[in-house]
């Protein structure tokens, strides 16, 4: 006796496409806009104005802790939002720490700089009105020491100059001459931990930039006002290109996340539409 | 003399730590001998970082398992990790982990593609992932699909351009149900993670100490 096989509809077809056809029109969608920039149109949204107004509140001639935390996979993302705001920072009278606790994160910091240009564009002084500091340690005793500490316990910027010998360090006053703290990570812990650090230890003004997948977890605290604003991922950061007139990477990401979104969101629908036909006219398998 | 050393040492010394700790937060700056004692305790971490060397020797001792038993399918792989290990720390002490050329060579050309390699290849699981799983099948699965399609088209940013609503749509979900959800559990995360240092500093949680005897 024969086994007859039940006939492969269209419905059967929609709700199993190859893994490999959706995987190349993922590439594809991605690959365009590397190839020929679109430029699609972006609605700024209210977290990251919230962060540029924070920014732009900061008081002259305060100090702005500055803290990079992200490696290779959170870089497409977070850097461009780091270089946004540091042309931000730089334009104001203000004074930047920026600080790290690896040499990839130092690595992006000079990267930063290579991008802004703050000596030439900004007329900008390394020492008196910025710094880099590379700690060792876990994040909480990284941010004590740069909120409450500093000079006491950091002798030495990442560069081997002495703190205490520069410029932007003369009549420092550690936490009371903090103005605010932006924080760019790929950590959840390090994320909520500067809330509990910045705001809630040493009642700091802070601004925080992170995955978009760490959005859900984080927005309580905006809500809250213990984080004044934020940055959510390449879609915040290209906001806040745009809201510093710096349009970069992140726009141009935001080409590549239109059109690989638009894939998943026909996907799903092809999903769903294969589904219901399935139920009303049936399937053979 | 042992249950002394194995057990009451430990409970004072994690007693005082713990409440040096918490004091810090609730007392002014006059009751400067806790603020200094806090201080000191905070510089002490940086030193426990040290551990770390901890990871590594545990690291040789599985992997060094691996390669002396020649483990199929494992052993090259434990071989290449532990090669690596002891490269990249005789580099890193030669060179210094700041210089340009380690940076450019071990950071900027290893470390970063195959960092950036393994976290761009997630688009693709979610891709494939969310093709499969957001089918509205039931009630509830219709619901987390259309909190999903309206989250996605609220993330894209061509959507709102088009129609601003689909901002506000993807924002009420988050300031809404998304926060209401999370407050909850930070809360209760809160109150466990409290409860369970309170239980500490006060000797009532004891398995840091090690199993009984």
């Amino acid at each position: 006796m024969t086994v007859k096989e039940e006939r492969e509809t269209i419905w059967d077809k929609m709700e199993n496409v190859p893994r490999w056809v959706l995987l190349t029109l993922v590439v594809i969608s991605m690959a365009i806009p590397i190839l020929h920039p679109i430029g699609l149109p972006i609605l700024v949204g209210q977290p990251a104005r919230d962060a540029y107004n924070a920014v732009e509140e900061t008081p002259d001639g305060s100090y702005v802790v500055f803290h990079i935390n992200y490696g290779a996979g959170g870089k497409p993302t977070l850097q461009p939002a780091a270089v946004a705001i540091s042309h931000h920072l730089f334009r104001k009278n203000v004074k930047i720490i920026y600080f790290c606790g690896g040499v990839v994160d130092l690595a992006n910091i000079k990267e930063i700089f290579e991008e802004c240009k703050p000596e030439e564009r900004y007329g900008k002084e390394y020492g008196k009105d910025y710094v880099v500091l590379l700690l060792t340690g876990d994040f909480n005793t990284q941010a004590s020491i740069v909120l409450s500490h500093l000079l006491a316990t950091v002798p030495k910027d990442a560069f081997e100059n002495k703190l205490v010998d520069l410029p932007m360090f003369q009549g420092y006053k550690e936490t009371e001459s903090i103005g605010l703290v932006v924080q760019l990570t790929t950590s959840g812990d390090v994320s909520e931990g500067w809330v509990a650090m910045a705001y809630s230890m040493y009642n700091r003004r802070l601004v925080g930039g992170w995955l978009s997948m760490m959005t859900s977890s984080m927005i309580p605290y905006y809500q809250a006002r213990q984080m004044l604003g934020y940055i959510d991922g390449s879609k915040g950061a290209a906001d806040y290109e745009l809201l510093v007139g710096e349009p970069g990477d992140a726009v141009a990401i935001t080409d590549i996340l239109s059109l690989s979104q638009l894939v998943y969101l026909a996907f799903i629908v092809i999903g769903n539409i294969a589904l219901i036909g399935k139920k009303y006219y049936g399937g053979g398998k | 003399m042992s249950v002394v050393y194995r057990r009451y040492i430990p409970l004072v010394v994690a007693f005082v730590t713990g409440a040096i700790m918490i004091l810090e937060y609730y007392i002014s700056e006059n009751y400067k001998v806790v603020i200094d004692a806090a201080d000191v305790l905070k510089t002490w971490r940086i030193i426990l970082s040290t551990v770390v060397f901890i990871g590594v020797i545990n690291l040789f001792r599985v992997h060094g398992r691996h390669i002396s038993r020649r483990r199929p399918g494992q052993w090259y792989y434990s071989a290449w990790l532990l090669f690596l290990i002891i490269f990249y720390a005789i580099c890193g002490l030669v060179m210094g982990v700041q210089s340009d050329t380690y940076v450019r060579w071990f950071v900027n050309a290893v470390t970063v593609p195959l960092g950036a390699t393994m976290y761009a290849s997630l688009c693709f699981y979610m891709a494939a992932g969310a093709y499969r799983v957001l089918r509205a099948r039931s009630l509830e699965t219709f619901l987390l699909l259309g909190a999903a399609f309206l989250v996605i088209m609220g993330n894209t940013p061509l959507f709102p351009y088009l129609w601003p609503g689909f901002a506000t749509i993807r924002n009420w979900i988050f300031d809404v149900i998304v926060t209401g959800g999370m407050r909850a559990i930070r809360i209760g995360v809160g109150l466990g993670a409290t409860a369970t240092g309170l239980k500490t500093v006060l000797g009532l949680e004891t398995g840091y100490l090690g199993r009984r005897r």
